[in-house]
């Protein structure tokens, strides 16, 4: 019977090693074929109101609905609609859509469709579509529309004309609980593929390409997005075509003539958030001495993996050097300099007066803190500790879970904490501005100067570029010299991707698809497909 | 029905009951929206709601109601079946757990009848030498002491990362369209790794039951008796032995089987494969409420139930057991 | 009553006795040992990240650069730590609720045993993972939940005996005299109940050490302590580490030594399972 074990093993193996000498040959086929397969995982079922709000979920949104306005490797493009302009004064859009498009069941678009969409999701409302500050929407005829804001609010583009996908009226007027649609069938767009398959369970979707699309038929017809344990694993077994890898596994994949890598921003920060209700953070000095004490290049060399190739030094700036509004003067704001830490600190009263080469403060208390963390960056936390102690600062690094974390900070209770934020692509008045703008929560410090503030109110009104970026720099150098937190670096992604299959790869510009979900996953790599 | 099943019937009732409870209190003890955390927290992008959004999701979602109210809605939508509707997955939980379930019944019952039969044969086997059980028992135990979430893991490296032998992950190959014996053996391969991380760890104690139970068995007159007519050794173990010897298997076959599916849990993570276990994981991870709420009582009831039928079957095989 | 000398004898002389006792040792061994010397301080960040076994590091380094050796020794406190917890505490609660049960079989029994029932249907690992979602992720309220888990069962067996050994004459007797329920538990029924409740503890220490590493596996663990959970789990985090060579001395190891714990509790209670069937036998 041991031997009948061993034998039903063994087929169960046989019949493996046929699956994936099959899926190589899926592979050599697939150039032939413009078929691609890509690492799935579930994201909810595509339609505006049961798509999971984080990760990819939005871009299979993306596959089978459109935007007005679409971002490629550069710039914004016109995507339904042909052109915009506003008016003078920010409160009117006018969009003037691209004629001859069609939905999926062959049903023309209309600025009514786009009509009703705004108006549908306003009475269905969606974490992901910030839709309060649009007053009306009205069609003047079958290709031009025009909204009208309630104040003028500058991330209209980005936010609202670049994400809010459009729905066909002729579909879901009748409607009345979105959130229940769940067959395939309900799920008709005018973007350029369908899908014909969607696996729940398993994370899985297979798209066909729309030969209608209004940019001619997509190159790439197929898109299979297949679940995977290990995406290394998977890419080398030849499963998927693409996959994100970790910046320690570069040299695995750099030297071979199959794979290419492509480097690409995270729009993620990693920072060292101070409690200004403690002594001595509540001094902007101490502060600034602390960013001077703080060797972010030698941070990122020691406790990244990877090392420089895997992170960019923060910008006390807030916002990263990949992102449009960047101030480049401000990067070199604070260079590494313990001396002048250790002066800036005695011009706060923090010195060591007791030769225990530990510093004391004005009234004599012992400079020594928690650093909270989370147990994956106990590297940083272990460099910042040794560098701190060369200025007479005694940090103890503190490992605990996110949970917990995010509730001490929340209630002030702690001195120093490492925290990380995404999602830097997105507009700068929602980022910079976070705190002061439209009063929602704050979920990373802002300066708590009114100067700050009103910067910010006028960041999200203006509409003038040129304008905005000057309000943009002035608001990050009021950051760096306020350091209501100290960006420590801003991590960068990989991904590789089998030179045959599919090139043309990119990361898009402006901070990422949508509102900015920094994945190389623009819907223009598969409709163009090889050609750059 | 007779006294001892009313009784454990009304155990079982009493269990549901406080699983119901405990399942509807313990996260709204705690502080904090289920709305807000969805998008909130690290690395994710930073969607804010402003009041209105959060009011029509709160009313949608039924959150803003008094407790006793969202109590009793949610007693009577398990009547109707309604098991709450998921906020992480979009869809509702009754629907999930249907779509999973198969898979985990899958991996609990092959691997209870590989280790069971295993055991029989083995057990049954060694019940006649008092000593060199150590041959079996010993290896026996050793893949027993080795956590599943350890043993799995290993196994999924070497014979699946390392060696392309076995599938990465899921319970099929998506999009295989492989019907039939083609699609047979695509989910007998991805189930091999699971099954076999799951029987080593029921193997030891199923073995011990059905050896020791062998050994009362075997002392009694009417084995000794066909020992003595000159029956083969076969004959004698199938047909006398086991068949009296089976009842306490069964029952622990019963037992087995009642907590199998909470103990897939971790082999389901291992290997991402699609099934209940996986499913309250994933809940844990996002905090979503009414999944857990509707996975943990999806597991006590499939305990109770389980138990429940072998206590009757029980009653049923073993006619002396009356009161207990 | 139990002829002690008897029963260890004949705990020993089994394989199973002696391979989980000696397991046993070893582990205590090195957990004391820790407690006096890690070659360094398993939470320092001693080396550059993930170097292969050396002289200074007999295992290496983690993907943060602590020792894996000195972790490896530490968790061997901390598992042991849990298991001695969580064995304890179930075999104190449910030393005295079965051996009430069992004392008063009518009314406080009845009360008592239907509680235990409820709480051996309701499934473990669900229910461990449901409350350590909600409660703090805490090494105590581990180790609380696990006793909450374990001791309906050892209460089961106790009561069971102690049912039988109400009846004996000596016991009957000392009750004729007006002894009282603590008197009895305590003077006649503890040294009766040891051995049964030394095995029963045996398989609740396995039990504790397999669901903490579990729950540290799942995530659900306590952070800041390095429990070879945890560090199962810090290895299958990092990613990309299947690809170097670390996986082999940073996976295996702690993999090992939780089998190895496990192995050796298992294997006393067995060995402590047979030795009591044995004696009854006699």
């Amino acid at each position: 019977m041991a031997a009948a074990l061993l034998l039903l093993f063994l087929l169960c193996g046989c019949s493996g090693n046929d699956e994936a000498s099959s899926k190589a040959q899926a592979n050599h086929a697939a150039k032939a074929s413009r078929t691609i397969h890509l690492p799935g995982g579930d994201w909810g079922l595509p339609t505006p109101f049961a798509f999971y709000p984080r990760g990819p979920g939005y871009i299979h949104l993306s596959f089978i609905y459109d935007t007005l306005i679409w971002k490629d490797e550069k710039e914004v493009i016109p995507w339904l609609a042909e052109r915009w302009e506003s008016s003078p004064d920010g409160l009117q859009w006018t969009f003037y859509l691209r004629s001859g498009v069609k939905w999926q069941d062959g049903k023309p678009l209309t600025a009514r469709d786009v009509c009703f969409t705004f108006d549908y999701l306003r009475a269905h409302p969606v974490e992901w579509f910030d839709l309060q500050g649009i007053s009306t929407v009205q069609a003047v005829d079958d290709e031009t529309l025009i909204f009208r804001l309630k104040q003028p609010y500058a991330p209209f583009l980005s936010r609202v004309a670049g994400n809010v996908p459009i729905i066909p009226e002729h579909l879901w007027k009748d409607v009345a609980d979105p959130r229940a649609i769940s067959n395939l069938g309900g799920l008709v767009g005018s973007g350029p593929y369908r899908l014909t398959r969607y696996d729940k369970a398993q994370g899985a979707y297979a798209y066909e390409a729309n030969p209608h699309f209004f940019l001619g038929a997509p190159h790439i017809k197929s898109i299979f997005f297949v679940p995977v344990g290990d995406p290394v694993a998977a890419l080398e077994r030849g499963l998927v075509d693409e996959a994100s890898i970790p910046a320690s596994l570069l040299e695995r994949f750099h030297n071979r003539p199959d794979f290419s890598v492509l480097s690409g921003p995270s729009y993620w920060v990693l920072t060292l958030r101070f409690n200004f209700d403690r002594h001595p953070f509540s001094q902007p000095v101490v502060r600034q001495a602390l960013a001077c004490a703080i060797d972010r290049e030698a941070l990122i060399r020691q406790a990244v993996p990877g090392g420089l190739q895997g992170a960019k030094p923060g910008s006390p700036g807030f916002l990263p050097p990949d992102s449009t509004w960047f101030d480049a003067k401000l990067q070199g704001l604070y260079p590494y300099n313990p001396a002048k830490a250790k002066s800036l600190l005695q011009t706060a009263g923090v010195e060591d007066r007791d030769g225990d080469q530990v510093c004391e403060g004005a009234d004599g208390a012992r400079m020594q803190f928690t650093l909270l963390t989370t147990p994956q960056y106990l590297r940083e936390a272990e460099a910042l500790q040794l560098m701190l102690q060369k200025v007479g600062l005694v940090l103890q690094p503190k490992a605990m879970d996110v949970k917990s974390l995010d509730a001490l900070v929340r209630e002030g209770r702690f001195d120093l904490a490492l925290t990380g934020h995404g999602g830097l692509g997105a507009d700068p008045a929602m980022i910079m501005g976070f705190g002061a703008a439209a009063n929602r929560s704050q979920s990373f410090g802002t300066p708590s100067l009114p100067a700050y503030r009103t910067l910010a109110e006028r960041l999200l009104a203006s509409s003038c570029r040129s304008e905005r970026l000057e309000l943009c720099r002035s608001m990050q150098r009021l950051y760096a010299e306020q350091l209501p937190t100290l960006p420590l670096y801003y991590p960068i992604w990989f991904s590789a991707h089998r030179s045959q299959a599919l090139g043309g790869w990119f990361y898009t510009a402006q901070g990422g698809v949508g509102i900015g979900i920094p994945l190389p996953y623009n819907k223009l790599i598969f409709i163009r497909g090889n050609e750059p | 029905m007779s006294r001892y099943l009313r009784k454990r019937a009304a155990t079982y009732l009493l269990v549901l009951a406080v699983a119901l409870s405990l399942n509807f209190l313990l996260p709204r003890a705690i502080p904090g929206n289920p709305i807000e955390q969805l998008s909130s927290g690290l690395g994710n992008l930073p969607i804010q709601l402003d009041p209105e959004t959060l009011g029509a999701l709160q009313s949608y979602y039924g959150l803003d109601k008094p407790l006793l109210e969202q109590f009793w809605s949610y007693l009577t939508g398990l009547t109707r079946g309604d098991l709450g509707y998921s906020i992480s997955y979009r869809a509702p939980v009754s629907g999930l757990l249907l779509d999973r379930f198969p898979w985990t019944l899958l991996l609990t019952l092959s691997s209870l009848f590989l280790s069971f039969a295993a055991a029989l044969l083995l057990g049954s086997r060694s019940a006649r030498k008092q000593n060199g059980e150590w041959k079996v028992l010993l290896p026996a135990v050793l893949f027993e002491s080795v956590p599943p979430f350890v043993l799995g893991s290993l196994l999924l490296i070497l014979l699946a990362v390392k060696f392309p032998l076995f599938p990465l992950s899921g319970a099929y190959s998506a999009f295989a369209e492989a019907a039939g014996l083609r699609g047979l053996f695509d989910v007998a391969h991805h189930a091999a790794l699971p099954v076999l991380v799951l029987s080593t760890s029921s193997f030891f104690s199923a073995y011990l039951v059905v050896r020791s139970s062998v050994l009362l068995v075997k002392n009694e007159p009417y084995v000794q008796m066909a020992e003595f007519k000159g029956l083969s050794e076969g004959t004698i173990r199938y047909r006398y032995v086991l068949r009296t010897a089976l009842l306490p298997v069964v029952t622990f076959f019963g037992l087995r089987l009642a907590y199998s599916a909470g103990g897939a849990i971790l082999v389901e993570v291992v290997f991402a494969y699609p099934g209940v276990g996986r499913l309250i994981y994933e809940a844990v991870l996002s905090h979503d409420y009414a999944l857990l709420q509707g996975t943990f009582l999806a597991f006590t009831g499939w305990v109770v139930c389980i138990n429940f039928a072998t206590d009757c079957l029980y009653l049923s095989l073993d006619p002396r057991v009356k009161e207990v | 009553m139990h002829n002690w000398k008897h029963l260890s004898t004949s705990f020993r002389r089994q394989p199973a006795g002696r391979i989980g006792l000696s397991g046993i040792t070893v582990l205590t061994l090195l957990a004391v040992a820790s407690l006096i010397w890690t070659p360094h301080a398993p939470e320092a960040l001693s080396g550059p990240p993930l170097t292969p076994p050396s002289l200074g590091h007999p295992l290496g380094t983690n993907g943060l650069g602590q020792d894996i050796f000195s972790q490896l020794l530490a968790g061997c406190r901390i598992s042991l730590l849990v298991a001695v917890a969580v064995s304890l505490g179930s075999a104190a609660s449910g030393l005295l609720v079965g051996a009430a049960a069992g004392y008063y079989p009518r009314r406080l029994g009845v009360l008592l045993m239907r509680c235990v029932d409820v709480l051996m249907a309701v499934p473990r690992l669900p229910l461990i993972i449901l409350l350590a979602v909600f409660l703090r992720p805490h090494l105590l309220n581990i180790v609380a939940v696990l006793v909450f888990l374990c001791w309906p069962g050892v209460a089961r067996t106790i009561r069971a005996q102690v049912l039988a050994l109400r009846e004996q004459d000596s016991i009957r007797f000392v009750r004729f005299c007006g002894g009282g329920f603590g008197y009895v538990l305590r003077q006649h029924l503890v040294r009766e109940l040891f051995p049964l409740l030394l095995a029963k503890t045996a398989v609740a220490a396995s039990y504790a050490i397999v669901a903490e590493a579990g729950l540290s596996f799942l995530g659900l663990g306590d952070p800041t302590v390095k429990s070879w959970g945890m560090m199962i789990r810090s290895a299958l985090d990092y990613p990309g580490l299947l690809w170097t060579s670390a996986w082999v001395w940073w996976l295996l190891p702690p993999s090992a030594m939780v089998s190895l714990a496990v192995f050796s509790f298992t294997l006393t209670g067995y060995g402590l399972d047979e030795a009591l069937r044995r004696e009854e036998a006699e």
